[in-house]
């Protein structure tokens, strides 16, 4: 009303005229903003989903890569090792046809009986490895000292572990999971540091459980982590990033405060608190 | 004239009921919806004072104007908003809310100067109202033929985005 008062009578048609423009011309420009507006960030939103998806492709092709290779050790070992062990077994025991002396044959036999027994042990490695007993029956705990306590008996570093709060297992499949991730970032130790300890805590804090592991050798950090994801290197690593995803769980590689020791952070978030983010 | 007022002022507040209640029912955020039922109540108070006026109630559906242009850009904030919303124009709700601030915007000032205008020039200027209807009524058509489940019927099956 205050407008309709100050206006001139005269004037009136022009100010109708141009508020009218006006207000159309506002109107227009804001649902052509938020149109286009709403355009960008779907664009965005796909540029992130395929970044995402090339992301995932990467880890999958690793995780193949791997599975791969492991298949061909497995081949390998039953070819290499097991074939002739047992080739040769079979000809100790064929001798015993052709043979008929009685001391030649219980020598041939003896032969064959230990050759069997390698084979056997020879095929309890191979099974041990892919799925280790102390793992299966005892839990993580024990065949992570397991694991260190091998490390250390070979003398070349001293390795440690601490569990403070393992009070209840996990599930036998993310017990897995975590203890293949300690073991490939062990053996990347092993390989890469020239550490000459390595030592692993394990506690839990809130709804979230943690397992660090220090060493002094060469290592690396987030950056270089990120960067070898993200390139056709560094199989493991990415074999380490997928795993992880399985359990929806990080992991941070840093530089300790004092700039002496390299620590590699798994943070997992509790099996119940787990099961309610995958039905989410 | 009397009658045609009344029945205009009875139009008007039929048609803010309406309209509030399909805002109402639009908003997601549960802090919105009290405004427009505040909106309501304060336009009743006024319609109903100004109900049995002789001159014709611009007052009124000003009112009613400057209370669904925010009302308008609420709702398409909201839409913005709302990931649910592959693309707004191809949501039902888009259009009609633009047909609503593209009608409302448009009328403010003729109404806000109806009264001021001459008798005999006003048939002339209604043409701007009449304008506007048609444009409103045109994009609720785009809206009813719209398919319910957001899908882009034929009328936006072009607007892709990397296009």
């Amino acid at each position: 009303m205050i407008i309709l008062e100050i206006t001139n009578p005269g004037n009136v048609s022009l100010v109708l005229f141009f508020g009218t423009i006006g207000m159309l011309a506002l109107t227009i420009g804001l649902i052509v903003f938020i149109i286009f507006h709403q355009r960008k960030v779907i664009r965005y939103q796909v540029k992130l989903q395929r970044m995402e998806q090339d992301q995932q492709k990467l880890l999958l092709n690793a995780s193949i890569r791997l599975q791969e290779e492991e298949r061909q050790r497995i081949a390998a070992d039953l070819h290499d090792d097991a074939g002739p062990l047992l080739a040769t077994a079979r000809l100790y025991l064929n001798e015993n046809l052709v043979n008929l002396d009685k001391s030649t044959q219980l020598q041939s036999i003896y032969n064959a009986k230990q050759i069997i027994d390698d084979t056997i042990q020879l095929i309890r490695n191979i099974s041990h490895s892919l799925m280790p007993p102390t793992l299966k029956n005892f839990g993580l705990e024990s065949a992570v000292n397991d694991l260190f306590q091998k490390i250390s008996g070979s003398g070349s570093m001293n390795a440690s572990s601490r569990f403070h709060d393992y009070k209840e297992r996990l599930q036998a499949e993310n017990e897995l999971i975590i203890f293949r991730v300690i073991q490939e970032l062990v053996n990347n130790i092993l390989k890469h540091s020239n550490a000459s300890f390595i030592h692993l805590t394990q506690n839990t804090s809130g709804n979230k459980f943690f397992i660090r592991l220090h060493h002094d050798g060469r290592g690396i950090t987030q950056n270089d982590f990120n960067k070898l994801n993200k390139s056709n290197v560094g199989l493991g690593l990415k074999n380490i990033q997928s795993r992880l995803k399985v359990l929806h769980g990080k992991i941070f590689f840093e530089k300790d405060m004092s700039q002496t020791y390299y620590k590699v952070t798994i943070e997992l978030i509790k099996e119940e608190d787990n099961k309610l983010a995958e039905q989410e | 004239m009397m009658h045609l007022q009344i029945i205009f002022a009875s139009y008007i507040i039929v048609q803010f009921s309406l309209f509030s209640l399909f805002f109402y029912l639009s908003l997601k955020e549960k802090k919105f919806k009290y405004i427009p039922i505040a909106g309501a109540l304060v336009f009743y108070v006024i319609a109903i004072r100004n109900f049995a006026n002789a001159e014709f109630d611009s007052f009124s559906i000003c009112l009613a104007s400057i209370f669904f242009i925010p009302y308008c850009i609420l709702l398409l904030y909201e839409q913005m908003r709302d990931s649910n919303i592959a693309f707004v124009y191809n949501n039902k709700k888009f259009w009609i809310i633009v047909a609503f601030f593209l009608y409302f915007s448009g009328t403010l000032f003729l109404y806000i100067y109806i009264n001021t205008l001459p008798e005999q020039q006003r048939s002339s200027y209604w043409q701007i109202n009449n304008f506007f209807e048609i444009l409103k009524n045109i994009l609720f058509c785009v809206a009813f033929i719209m398919k319910k489940n957001g899908q882009p019927s034929y009328l936006t099956d072009n607007l892709d985005p990397d296009t």
